[in-house]
Order: structure tokens, then C-alpha cells, then sequence
């Protein structure tokens, strides 16, 4: 179909199911919105938002002063948010204030379809701070969604208004239209967005809002039903106008899919980062065994670094509390130290009813990996020791210590040969393969080739003998020497063979234990011999 | 002025000998350093004396000789001159053929008259004259150095300034050790520094000072009485302290000094009052308390007349053994969260299962609850049938069924004490079918699903801490084992014997005698007799009465073993062994498993996740300097070694192959120092908790003092041993955690083994404080392993990674020990636990006599 008759298809839809709602609740008293038959763009309508504001009893604020708070705060949304807000003030007696945000469900609403947005909003007295708490929750009425729960304080009854306002914006969550996909971009068309605000800070979306995919699907019976895209989210990287452009971010490989048997559309809700706990429970494939003992990390989206949440437990489960983060997040789950099992888009204490999410538990890699780790940390050991003793033999070589340059690398040449580790390597990583083969599932992961590849590179950067062989060969250019002036002094004395009976006090000993380490193919030294051995230069440091 | 000072000179000065040669190199250079001869610092300054002629004048000069000057009398004088005038012709004649006359004009100018001094002027311009010499008759006084330095003695004592009191004195006996006044003026200085520290507080020192002046002087004045004052009040405090055979040490040592004063025999008569006292307040009681009053009353005067025929008897009632323990269980319960946990529990409850095999489950071990245990469904259903005839410590009903679902049940309850979060994952339910049977739902087959029934059991009417309200003060412990728990304060347990108990006694044990026990001689008039020609002689009592006793800070299980404060200490340091095993009366024991000292981490704490830190802190650590120089103090052996894993060597969880962990320092200072970069350079500081128990607290500064050094900023604190590992179970955040470990069943403790909090409430978090993931999820594989092939191989693999992995830095394994003094007979040569076999154990009343007494 052409996105612009599937657009007006999904506004259609989207309108009758917010017409079609039943009413329960007979005694809203507060003013609906004229019902304007030719309603105008999208872009171009302002939110209608019913707001329902109870004052618990410890907050000792009667009915004068809820009055005055929420005059004063509609003067603060007047002269800061402006025309995307059209706001209705609910009774204090309107049944929706006397809930509890916190257990709020989506058909208290059901008699408030005249409204785009429906909140619900309680001030009570913080007993830790003695601070006037907000708490409330946001319905928007074309979804049937609940948003978040949000919390906010005000130290003060002075600053309730201005908390109020902030409150408001985290409960305000824009809603758009999907109106199409460009590779891994989305772009929606937000409502209220051409509406010019009185601040930049009335904005309904900018850079950073996220947006959270929903799939409108007409059923037989002619009745619509908003599906949920799972762990899917879209973040709007920039804003023409309406028209948001959101990278999509998802665990699904085509999170809007058209293989969709019935008619349907895309929409999209706001979404912030909430209040509430959020619980999640990892098992393992095949057996749905609890995936127990795992690393969660998380990192903001696009490019936060990752940070630990904490360890599932026994069940598999874990219990993420609100504000880890400030945004969008991408939850990882970590086997082993390293290993990644799963990584899932996620918004911080926005709760939502997930099934047992399975994971492939690998351990095949996770061992192989954590073999990979105790062999790197054997290299950087030997790595160190290296370049000790590389310190050393340079300051006896300066020093034209022969003797103890002869014992560095003595000791030098007992320290394990690079081979070895190389050969350890290849070994852990043929035995992976031909376990990935035997077995046909994945043993070299992506991570556990990196893993691989970095520790191959160490070795090959680390471990080469060039120095050794240096100091070996300026060992022997200095033996040479010696021995080639002691047989010109003896000449010249009276032409007796000269043989040393004792090394002179500068002279090197013999080397009687050459070192085993360097490979036969040394590259040949050059035939003349400089007047005094150079130290090779350092190693590049770890 | 020049003038006048040379006719000053020329009235005392005869002649002039000339120049002497300038002073020696060695005195100039003394002389240079030193303060000037006259100047206040006599100390340090150059010898020299000071003399005033008769005109007034003071002439400082080099000391003169001989010293003092031979006694000078003008009056004298006279008739000397006189008789050397005429002065005999010798006996061969002045003249004598072949001989040159003596030419009396040539005599030796230096040659000084008998009334005449050489004096050498310390100061003087360049070419004066400095060497004179002066008639005695014009020296009005001579002050020596000497004599100064013991004037600058008496001041210096005066203001308390004892040390250079005795340098000065010191300095006097170098120079002449006959000096006139020298030996009083030492005494002086001793009785005042000796006296003086005494009033300080620093008895020690100060009685050792009066000490050597007693054997300097014996009757200085007012000596004794210092000295046996000091003495009284050490006395006083150490009985204050109930440090009874120190203060009667004391006493004695006082006797010797001053056997007739009048303090020794007050002190002797306050010890025996004392404990007369002791034994007076026994006549208006009974049992225990008698017991512990009597036996108080010896340990303050054991020879008190009349008082050990009373203890005997006492003691022959009540069979009491009383236990130095390294610390006592806090609190006590139906659990088991420490040593002192462990081996109490065994005396206070009984388990389902004695042990976890073949035979406990048929019912024939008497020491368990469960008469039977059948398991069916692939063992993930059990039925147990609760044996009848144990009954709760209260009266109040026997143990049933109830009780040991309540308590199975309770386990799962995260606030109670007895929570094992293992045990929450692997029970689906359990069902009490009746007073006697229960049955047991498991969600998995676990291996070794006994393991999970060898605990304590409370009563199910007790509160989820095992205790009854009787009174709006008063919650006692109700248990079901052969004994009761009768006391708990912070350092003691009183356990004592139930009479309602008639468990038969389990095992060969209670047929034979364990191996190392010996006969025993009880104290005269005793009334149990161990037989010595096996005849039939009455047996040594066995033990009805159990006390614990924690040792306090400073006390070592040792000493308080040796002077018989306790008859049986449940851990002996390593270094003490065998010294201890050489010592007459007492007997050493071996536990049969090691122990493994390990540092727990805590990976709650980001730092300590990382990996580069946990094997620097590993490299810092010199495994085998510390453990042969300050914990064994000799060689390791096979035994006693180097550990490098969780678990010891020689059980079968010991991967073979593992390399040994290594220490470097500067490999250690550099991985550190990469842990720095990881976490943005941030200084790193930790907190090591220890438990107090003598090896660790030898140990551990230097440990931390090696951390220091690699660049770990750490803080040390100690704690009961009790309370930190109750605590760490509980899962409660720490950052390094020394841990004294033995490990039963590698599989069921390998969790506890490196995560301390391993079955701690989930609210804790404690699996997240297994620093290393991988090992977690090996340790929660093999919680799930079902067969013995899976869980050994996994165990391997645990011990394998763990040396890479660290998630705890191994340090050493030793072997236990426990000792005994030979009243007490039954503890064998090896042992699972201290208790083991203590329904045979037989105790034999002892008064521990002081050595001279018994001499």
C-alpha cells in the first residue's frame, strides 16, 4: 500500500479505537475538547492533556493550596511549554487522583478518549526528606498505554510549582507516526511538533527522545489491537520540523517487519526513563535451566561505556533498581568474565511483562576463554620479566659488565621461549575448532577470536628474541675483541702464542652456556665489528 | 693589666719549664667537639680540674696526677723541708772511685718537689706559657673532674634526668672506678630512678632497678620498704586482675627479697583470705556454683588447708571440663555459621543424619534423629521416619516430626538465622504426615542430598532463634543433644549434661579408650579412682559439665594450658606445637583435616573485580618466607605448605599440575599499578578483617605491609573469629577478609569455601561477591550437578581456574591441632572435631600446685 493511505489508515484506526472506548468513569467533570470534525495534521495538533492531581494527607496541602500550585504551574507551562499543552485541570474528587499511580491499569481510563493524554499525578510528604513527593503516571489514550512511573521531589512548597513542571515533562510522552524506514533509521512524523513552543524547552521531541515502536493491527472483528515491538526502541538523532529522523535500536533482526498477515500500521510512543524496578530472568537453551551466575552490564546508547549492574542469581534473575541510567540503555549479559550472551535494548525503571529470555549458554567458549585468559596473563608476566632483564643487560652492557651482562642472559635464556606460548595458542585454538566442528555449534566466538587474535599479537609484539640475540651478539663482539688484543699484546711481547691465562679485569668471560632461545634463522652479522657494542634499542613498553 | 696578671703568675708560679708539646691529636679533636672545660655540659666536656689558688684565682687545667693529689699539710711542710736539708750521706760515700761525681746543678728541671704540683692550662695565646708548676701551700682548693661530674650527678638526679645521672657516673667509673663516692652516688641514682618509675606506673622497670640496688647495697635506707610496697601492689593488682598465679609468683618472688617484711605477710594473708572467702561462700550453695568456688578458691591459694578433700568431692559430683576456645559461638542456635558453631551444635542437637551415608540412612547410628530414610522418584523424594525417645531439653514434649519440618522449612525463610539459599532453591515442599514421618519434595536429584540433613534441629515451638520464653527475662535454649546449654555470655558457654538423656553412646568409642589417653591419678581423696592394674577399681567420672572459655586478647591458649587454667584448648598455634608436644602433662591432638588460610574478596566492591589487582595482591604476597619465618617458624613440611587453591592438598578436589602461586613484588607493584590505570588512577584502599587467633595476628601486618608496599592502601581491623564469619555468611559487605577454612565435603563447601556469603538471603547479594564470574558460574554448575563424575570433575576445574581466577588469594595450608592436659582422658591422637568421643571422656580433679610448692 502507499504509505500515505496506510498513514491515514493508522490515524483512522487509531481515532475510532480512541472514540470506541467504553465510559466507566461518569464523573469527569472537567471540560472535554471540542470535538472538531475536520481535524487537522498531525504535526499540527496540540495534546490535550487531562490532569487528575490528588493531595495526599501527610502533604498539608489543602484545597487553597492545591489550587494555587496548580495556577502557578499553569503559568509556568503558559510561559514555557505554550501551545503543544492544552491542559484540563480534573477535580480533586475525580476518582483517577485517588488511585495509585503505582497500580494503575489501562481501563481506568477508558472514559477519557476525548483526551490525547490522561495524567495522574499524587503529592505526598517523602518521610526520609520531609520533601513533598510527586508521583504519577501518564495514559495516553491512542496507545491505551501507561507510561512510566515517575517520581520527583520539591524541597519546598515555593518550588512545588516549578517541580511540577518538571515533573510534567518527564511524565509527557510525545506520540508519531511511523511514517518510513531508511535502513536502520525511522522516520516519524510527531504530533504537535510543528506547533511553535515558547520555549526550546516546550519542545514536544529533539535530539535524544526516544521513541518506543508500537504495530496497530486491525483484527477480524474490527477491533484494533497495539502490539508491542519487542526490544525495540528508537532514538531520534535528528528533527526537520514534525519529521524526526530515530536510529533503531533493536534486539530483533527486522523489528518492522511487513510479513504481517493482517492490516496494520506503526506508531510510536515517547518513552523516559521511569521509576520502577525492572526484574528480568535469563535461562538457558535447551533446558530452560536458570541462567545463573551472569554478568549484567549496561551502557547507554549510542556510545556510553559499560558499567556492571550486577550478577543474576540462582533463579537466573535479577532485580535492575531504577535509575541506573538516564536513557536508553543496552543491557548485556556476560558469561565468564568477557563472553557475551545477549544484548537488549532497554529503558531504565520502565517496567514491562517480558517472557524468560533464553540464552545460548556457550560453555564450550566461556572455557576456552577463560584458558585464553590465564595464558595471556602467563604472557604479560613473562612480558615483564623480559623487559627487567632486557633493563638490566642494557645497564651492564653501558657498564662493560661482561660477567653479569653473561649471567642476564643466562637468565634470560631460562625464561619460557615464545614458542611455547605460541604453540599453546595454536593448540587452545585448533581444539575449538575441532570441537565447533564435532559438535556444530559456535565455540570460536566473534569475541573469543578477538580474544585470539589480541593475545597472538602480543606474543608476536612482545616476545621476539631481536633483543636477546643484540645483547648475545655484543657479548660475543666484545669476547672477540678481547681475545683478538690480548694475542696482539702477546705478539708484540715476543711472538709466544698468546693464550690468557685469566680474563683481564674489563675483559668478558667465556660464555660456556649459549642460550637456546634465539631461532637458527638469526639473520648473519655483518663482518665488521663496531669499536663498542650498542645497546639494541628498548622494547616497546607494555 | 698584662702587668698585673704577670705578677699574679710570678707569685705562684716557681719555674718556668718551657713550653710542653701541644696537647695529644685525639684530646685536640676532643677538645674541639667538646663544650669548654668550665661550662655547664660537665658531661661532655673535656676532662679537666678546676683549682683555686689562694689569691682567688681559678685556673682550669688539665687533670692533674695522680688522682686524688696525695694529702698536702703546710704545717707539716716544715720538719720535711728540715729533714730534706740534711739530708744523709750515703752508705758507699758521695764520692766513689771510677765514678762520676753527681753534678747536682745538672738535676732534672721538671722534676717536681713533693709540695709542688704541674699544672697545664687549658687555654692560653699562641707561644704563652701554659705548664706550671705551684706550690701546694698557694692552692687554696682542688676540684676534680670527678668530683663535678658527681655534683653534676646529684643535679641531674635532683630533676629527674636519670639517664645522664648515670652517664656521669658511668663516665666517673671509666676514668677511676675507686672514685671516693662513687658507688653512693649510684645507689642514689638507682633507689631514685627505681622509685621514681614505680610512682610512674613502670613497676617493671622500677623493681628492676631496686632489684640491683638490693644486690648492690642491701641495706640502703628505706630500700625494702619500697621495694616490698611495689611488690604489694602488683600482688594486689594481679588478684584484682584474678591473675592468681602470677600474683602468688610475685609474692614468692618477694619472699626471697625480703622474706620478714611485713607486706609478705600481709600479701600472703589477702591471698589466703581471699580464698577463704571463696570457700565460705560455699557453704550457702550447691552443685556448680560450689564447684566453681571451691575450685577458685585453689586456683588463688592451692594450698589452702582443708579445701582440696572439698573439691574433690565437689568435682566428683560434677565432672566439669573446662575448654580454652579461640572464641565461643555468638549467638548460639540451632545453626551452624562458625567453627565455634560446629563444634558445640553437635553437643546440643542431634541431626537427622549422624553422617551422610549407607548406614545413617538405615537408622543405625543411635546419635540421629531419622530411624529411616527412604528415597524415591530419582531421589527428589524422601521420607524420613523421626526415631522416638529424644525429648526437647524443656520437658516440654520429644522431638517429632513437627520439629524437623518446621525447622526444614525454616530455612527458606530469609530472615531467619538458620536461611541456606541452597537449600531455598533445591526444596519444593515439605509434608509432616504424622508425629513420626515426614515427607521431603526436592525440585532436582542433588548429589549427595544427605549432606543437606547433618545439621542442627530446633524445637518447632522455640522461636527461629531455638529459644522459649519461661519468663518475661528468661528465653533458655531448648535443644535435643546429650547436653544443655546452661550459660552464653560474650566469652563463655556453659554446656552441662542432661539428665533426661540416655542416648546409648555410639561407636567403638565407648568400649575403648581412645588412642593417647592415659590413666590418670586423681589429687589425694578423691573418690574416683582411674584403675592403673586394671582391677576394679571405680572409673574416672565422666563429663557432666562443659565450660568454654574464650581466651582474651593477650592470653595465649598455651599459658592458660600449662598453668592449668583449662584442660583442654581447642586450637594450639603452629609454632607452639612442638615445644608444646615436649611439655610434661600435656598432650597434643591433630584434627584430621587441615586448615586453608585464604584472603576473601569481596567483588561487591568494583575494585576488587578487577583482575589485574587480585593477582597483584596475589604476587605481593611471599608465601613461603612468611609461612616458614612467622607462622611455623621451621621449614614447611608435607603437611604444613604452601597453598594454591581453595582447597588442600591431598582431597580429592585438588587439581594435580596446578602451579604453584609465585610472589614478586615488583610484578605485583606493576599490576597494581595497572589496576590504578583500570579504575582513572583513583588510590586504592582496602579494609582487611582478621579473626583473632594467634597465627593470623602474627601474620597479618606483614601481609598488609606487602600490600602496602605493591601500593594497596590497607587498613587492618580484628575481629572475633565468630563474629566474622557469622557475619561474612550473612553475606554483609567487606573488602579483604582473612578466613581460617576447613573443608569437610569439597563439593558441598566449595560455595562457602570462596564465596563467604555463598548461602546468605538474596537481599544480600552475595553471589555478586565472587570476584571472579567465571568461577560463580562453575560453583552454580556444581550446585546443580547431580553425579559424582560431574561434580568432582567440576570441583577439579574449580581448583584449576582458581589459581588464574583468584577469586580468594590462597596463602598456606596447616595442619590443626588441639591439646589437652593429661587429667583428662579420652581425646584422641586424631580427630574430626574437639568432642568427638565425649561420652566416654573421663576427668580427674587437679589442683594446679606452683612449682616451688610442689618441689
Amino acid at each position: 500500500l502507499n504509505p500515505v493511505v496506510r498513514l491515514t489508515v493508522a490515524l483512522a484506526v487509531l481515532g475510532a479505537a480512541a472514540v470506541g472506548q467504553v465510559r466507566a468513569y461518569g464523573q469527569e467533570t472537567a471540560k472535554e475538547p471540542a470535538q472538531s470534525p475536520p481535524r487537522e495534521a498531525i504535526e499540527q495538533r496540540p495534546y490535550h492533556i487531562s490532569v487528575h492531581l490528588s493531595c495526599d494527607r501527610s502533604a498539608r496541602i489543602d484545597a487553597a493550596g492545591r489550587a494555587d500550585l496548580l495556577h502557578d504551574w499553569q503559568i509556568l507551562v503558559r510561559r514555557l511549554i505554550g501551545a503543544p499543552w492544552v491542559l484540563s485541570i480534573a477535580p480533586a474528587s475525580s476518582p483517577l487522583a485517588n488511585l495509585d499511580p503505582e497500580g494503575l491499569e489501562p481501563q481506568a481510563f477508558s472514559s477519557l478518549a476525548s483526551f490525547d493524554k490522561v495524567w495522574v499525578v499524587r503529592i505526598a510528604r517523602s518521610e526520609s526528606e520531609g520533601a513533598l513527593a510527586f508521583a504519577g503516571r501518564e495514559y495516553d489514550t491512542a496507545s491505551r498505554r501507561l507510561g512510566p512511573l515517575q517520581r520527583r521531589t520539591a524541597l519546598t512548597m515555593s518550588d512545588a510549582p516549578r517541580a511540577l513542571l518538571q515533573f510534567t515533562q518527564d511524565l509527557f510522552n510525545p506520540i508519531a507516526e511511523i511514517t518510513g524506514q531508511e535502513g536502520e533509521h525511522a522516520i516519524l512524523n510527531v504530533q504537535g511538533a510543528a506547533l511553535l513552543p515558547a520555549t526550546p524547552a516546550g519542545a514536544v521531541v529533539s535530539k535524544g527522545t526516544v521513541f518506543l515502536p508500537l504495530r496497530v493491527v486491525s483484527l477480524t472483528n474490527g477491533k484494533v489491537q497495539v502490539l508491542r515491538i519487542p526490544y525495540t526502541y528508537l532514538q531520534v538523532e535528528s528533527v526537520e520540523g514534525p519529521v524526526a529522523r530515530c536510529k533503531i535500536i533493536s534486539a530483533m533482526r527486522d523489528p518492522f517487519t511487513k510479513r504481517i498477515l493482517r492490516p496494520n500500521s506503526l506508531a510510536a510512543l515517547g518513552l523516559k526513563a521511569g521509576s520502577s524496578p525492572i526484574q528480568l530472568r535469563f535461562v538457558t537453551k535447551p533446558n530452560q535451566a536458570p541462567a545463573a551466575g551472569y554478568t549484567v552490564t549496561a551502557r547507554l546508547v549510542p556510545d556510553g561505556q559499560p558499567h556492571t549492574l550486577g550478577t543474576t542469581d540462582r533463579s537466573g534473575r535479577i532485580l535492575l533498581q531504577p535509575g541506573f541510567a538516564d536513557g536508553l540503555v543496552i543491557l548485556r549479559l556476560l558469561a565468564g568474565n568477557v563472553e557475551p550472551m545477549v544484548e537488549l535494548p532497554m529503558m531504565p525503571g520502565v517496567s514491562f511483562q517480558e517472557k524468560d529470555i533464553a540464552i545460548d549458554p556457550k560453555p564450550l567458549t566461556v572455557a576456552l576463554e577463560a584458558r585464553i585468559d590465564s595464558l595471556r596473563d602467563e604472557v604479560v608476566d613473562l612480558v615483564a620479566l623480559r623487559a627487567r632483564l632486557e633493563a638490566r643487560m642494557k645497564a651492564r652492557l653501558e657498564g662493560e659488565n661482561w660477567t653479569g651482562l653473561e649471567e642476564a642472559l643466562q637468565e634470560f635464556s631460562k625464561l619460557t621461549p615464545r614458542d611455547t606460548y605460541a604453540q599453546r595458542l595454536t593448540t587452545l585454538k585448533d581444539e575449538a575448532s575441532q570441537q565447533q566442528r564435532d559438535l556444530k555449534q559456535a565455540v570460536l566466538t566473534r569475541t573469543a577470536q578477538a580474544q585470539i587474535t589480541d593475545l597472538q599479537a602480543m606474543i608476536d609484539r612482545y616476545l621476539d628474541d631481536d633483543t636477546y640475540k643484540a645483547y648475545a651478539d655484543a657479548l660475543d663482539r666484545a669476547n672477540a675483541e678481547v681475545t683478538a688484543k690480548t694475542k696482539a699484546t702477546a705478539k708484540k711481547a715476543g711472538g709466544r702464542p698468546a693464550v690468557p691465562k685469566a680474563v683481564g679485569k674489563s675483559g668478558p668471560p667465556a660464555r660456556t652456556n649459549l642460550p637456546p632461545n634465539p631461532p637458527p634463522t638469526a639473520p648473519a652479522q655483518p663482518n665488521t665489528t663496531p669499536p663498542r657494542p650498542r645497546p639494541p634499542a628498548p622494547s616497546q613498553p607494555f | 693589666m698584662l702587668s698585673s696578671s704577670l705578677v699574679t703568675v710570678a707569685t705562684a708560679v716557681l719555674v718556668t719549664i718551657g713550653a710542653w708539646c701541644s696537647v695529644l691529636p685525639g684530646q685536640a679533636r676532643e677538645a674541639r667537639n667538646a663544650p669548654a672545660p668550665g661550662s655547664n655540659d660537665v658531661l661532655r666536656s673535656v676532662p679537666f680540674d678546676r683549682f683555686t689558688l689562694t689569691d682567688g684565682m681559678v685556673l682550669m687545667v688539665d687533670p692533674v696526677s695522680p688522682r686524688p693529689l696525695p694529702p698536702y699539710d703546710p704545717s707539716k711542710e716544715g720538719k720535711r723541708k728540715a729533714r730534706s736539708a740534711r739530708q744523709a750521706i750515703p752508705d758507699e760515700g758521695e764520692i766513689i772511685v771510677g765514678v762520676a761525681a753527681k753534678n747536682k746543678k745538672n738535676a732534672d728541671p721538671n722534676e717536681l718537689a713533693i709540695d709542688e704540683v704541674k699544672l697545664h692550662l687549658f687555654e692560653g695565646a699562641a707561644n704563652e706559657v701554659l705548664d706550671f708548676k705551684v706550690k701546694r701551700e698557694n692552692v687554696k682548693k682542688i676540684e676534680y673532674f670527678e668530683d663535678m661530674l658527681l655534683q653534676e650527678c646529684d643535679q641531674l638526679v635532683a630533676t629527674h634526668e636519670y639517664a645522664r645521672a648515670f652517664e656521669c657516673c658511668l663516665r666517673v667509673q671509666m676514668r677511676n672506678p675507686g672514685w671516693h663516692g662513687l658507688d653512693d652516688r649510684v645507689n642514689h641514682v638507682l633507689f631514685a630512678e627505681g622509685s621514681q618509675a614505680l610512682i610512674e606506673g613502670d613497676g617493671e622497670r622500677g623493681l628492676r632497678l631496686l632489684r640491683e640496688l638490693l644486690g648492690r647495697k642491701r641495706d640502703y635506707p628505706g630500700l625494702l620498704d619500697r621495694i616490698s610496697a611495689a611488690y604489694g601492689k602488683r600482688i594486689e593488682r594481679a588478684l584484682s586482675l584474678a591473675l592468681y598465679p602470677r600474683g602468688r609468683r610475685i609474692l614468692r618472688e618477694l619472699m626471697e627479697l625480703a622474706p620478714d617484711h611485713v607486706i609478705v605477710k600481709e600479701m600472703r594473708a589477702l591471698f589466703i583470705s581471699r580464698a577463704s572467702q571463696r570457700v565460705t561462700e560455699t557453704d550457702r550453695s550447691s552443685g556448680p556454683e560450689r564447684l566453681d568456688a571451691l575450685a577458685e578458691a585453689l586456683r588463688i591459694w592451692p594450698a589452702l588447708d582443708g579445701v582440696e578433700p572439698l573439691y574433690t568431692k565437689a568435682f566428683a559430683a560434677l565432672p566439669t571440663l573446662e575448654v580454652g576456645v579461640t572464641d565461643v559461638a555468638a549467638p548460639l542456635g540451632p545453626w551452624v555459621h562458625s567453627a565455634a558453631d560446629a563444634r558445640v551444635s553437635r553437643l546440643l542437637y542431634r541431626p537427622i543424619l549422624a553422617s551422610d551415608d549407607d548406614e545413617a540412612r538405615q537408622g543405625k547410628k543411635a546419635d540421629q534423629l531419622a530411624a529411616a530414610i527412604e528415597t524415591s522418584d530419582l531421589g527428589q523424594r524422601l521420607v524420613i521416619r523421626i526415631r522416638p525417645g529424644f525429648f526437647w531439653s524443656d520437658g516440654s514434649r520429644p522431638v517429632s516430626a513437627v520439629d524437623v519440618g518446621r525447622d526444614l522449612i525454616d530455612r527458606t525463610d530469609p530472615h531467619a538465622p538458620g536461611y541456606e539459599a541452597r537449600w531455598v532453591e533445591l526444596l519444593d515442599r515439605v509434608e509432616v504426615n504424622d508425629e513420626s514421618r515426614l515427607e521431603i519434595r526436592l525440585n532436582h536429584s542433588p548429589f549427595k542430598a544427605g549432606a543437606w540433613l547433618l545439621g542442627p534441629i530446633g524445637p518447632a515451638h522455640a522461636g527461629v532463634d531455638g529459644r522459649v520464653a519461661t519468663s518475661s527475662q528468661d528465653r533458655p535454649l531448648v535443644s535435643d543433644g546429650p547436653f544443655r546449654c546452661v550459660a552464653t555470655a560474650a566469652d563463655l558457654v556453659e554446656l552441662r549434661r542432661r539428665d533426661d538423656d540416655h542416648t546409648p553412646a555410639t561407636g567403638a568409642a565407648a568400649e575403648t579408650p581412645a588412642a593417647g589417653s592415659t590413666a590418670q591419678t586423681p589429687v589425694d581423696g578423691g573418690t574416683a579412682k582411674t584403675p592403673v592394674d586394671g582391677g576394679t577399681a571405680p572409673r574416672a567420672p565422666q563429663i557432666q559439665r562443659v565450660r568454654e572459655i574464650r581466651l582474651q586478647r593477650g592470653q595465649s591458649a598455651v599459658g592458660v594450658l600449662l598453668r592449668g587454667d583449662v584442660s583442654l584448648v581447642d586450637h594450639v598455634p603452629p609454632d607452639r606445637v612442638e615445644a608444646l608436644e615436649a611439655t610434661e602433662h600435656i598432650k597434643v591432638g591433630t584434627y584430621s583435616k587441615p586448615v586453608v588460610h585464604v584472603i576473601a574478596l569481596d567483588g561487591r566492591n568494583p575494585v576488587l573485580r578487577s583482575r589485574s589487582l587480585r593477582r597483584g595482591l596475589s604476587y605481593a604476597v611471599d608465601r613461603t618466607t612468611l609461612l616458614e619465618d612467622h607462622v611455623l617458624k621451621h621449614a614447611a613440611t608435607d603437611a604444613d605448605l604452601v597453598a594454591d587453591g581453595p582447597f588442600p592438598k591431598g582431597c580429592y578436589a585438588d587439581a594435580p599440575g596446578v602451579k604453584p602461586l609465585e610472589g614478586h613484588m615488583w610484578l605485583a607493584k606493576m599490576l597494581v599499578a595497572a589496576a590504578r590505570k583500570e579504575l582513572n588512577n583513583a588510590p586504592i584502599e582496602l579494609h582487611l578483617e582478621y579473626p583473632a587467633i594467634a597465627e593470623v595476628q602474627a601474620i597479618v601486618e606483614k601481609l598488609a605491609a606487602s600490600w602496602r608496599e605493591a601500593g594497596v592502601a590497607i587498613v587492618t581491623s580484628e575481629l572475633p573469629p565468630s563474629r566474622l564469619e557469622s557475619g561474612l555468611r550473612a553475606g554483609r559487605r567487606f573488602d579483604l577478609a582473612y578466613r581460617v577454612l576447613r573443608c569437610d565435603e569439597p563439593v558441598l563447601d566449595a560455595g562457602v569455601l570462596i564465596c563467604p556469603g555463598y548461602d546468605a538471603p538474596p537481599e544480600a547479594e552475595a553471589l555478586a561477591s565472587t570476584s571472579s564470574p567465571r568461577i560463580l558460574q562453575l560453583l552454580l554448575q556444581l550446585e546443580r550437578a547431580t553425579d559424582s563424575p560431574t561434580a568432582r570433575g567440576l570441583v577439579l576445574q574449580i581448583d584449576r581456574e582458581s589459581r588464574d581466577e583468584l577469586p580468594v588469594i590462597p596463602l598456606w595450608q596447616l595442619v590443626d591441632h588441639y591439646a589437652w592436659r593429661d587429667r583428662l582422658s579420652g581425646p584422641g591422637k586424631v580427630a574430626d572435631e574437639l568432642y568427638q568421643g565425649i561420652e566416654t571422656w573421663e576427668i580427674t580433679p587437679w589442683v594446679a600446685k606452683d612449682p616451688w610448692d610442689a618441689h
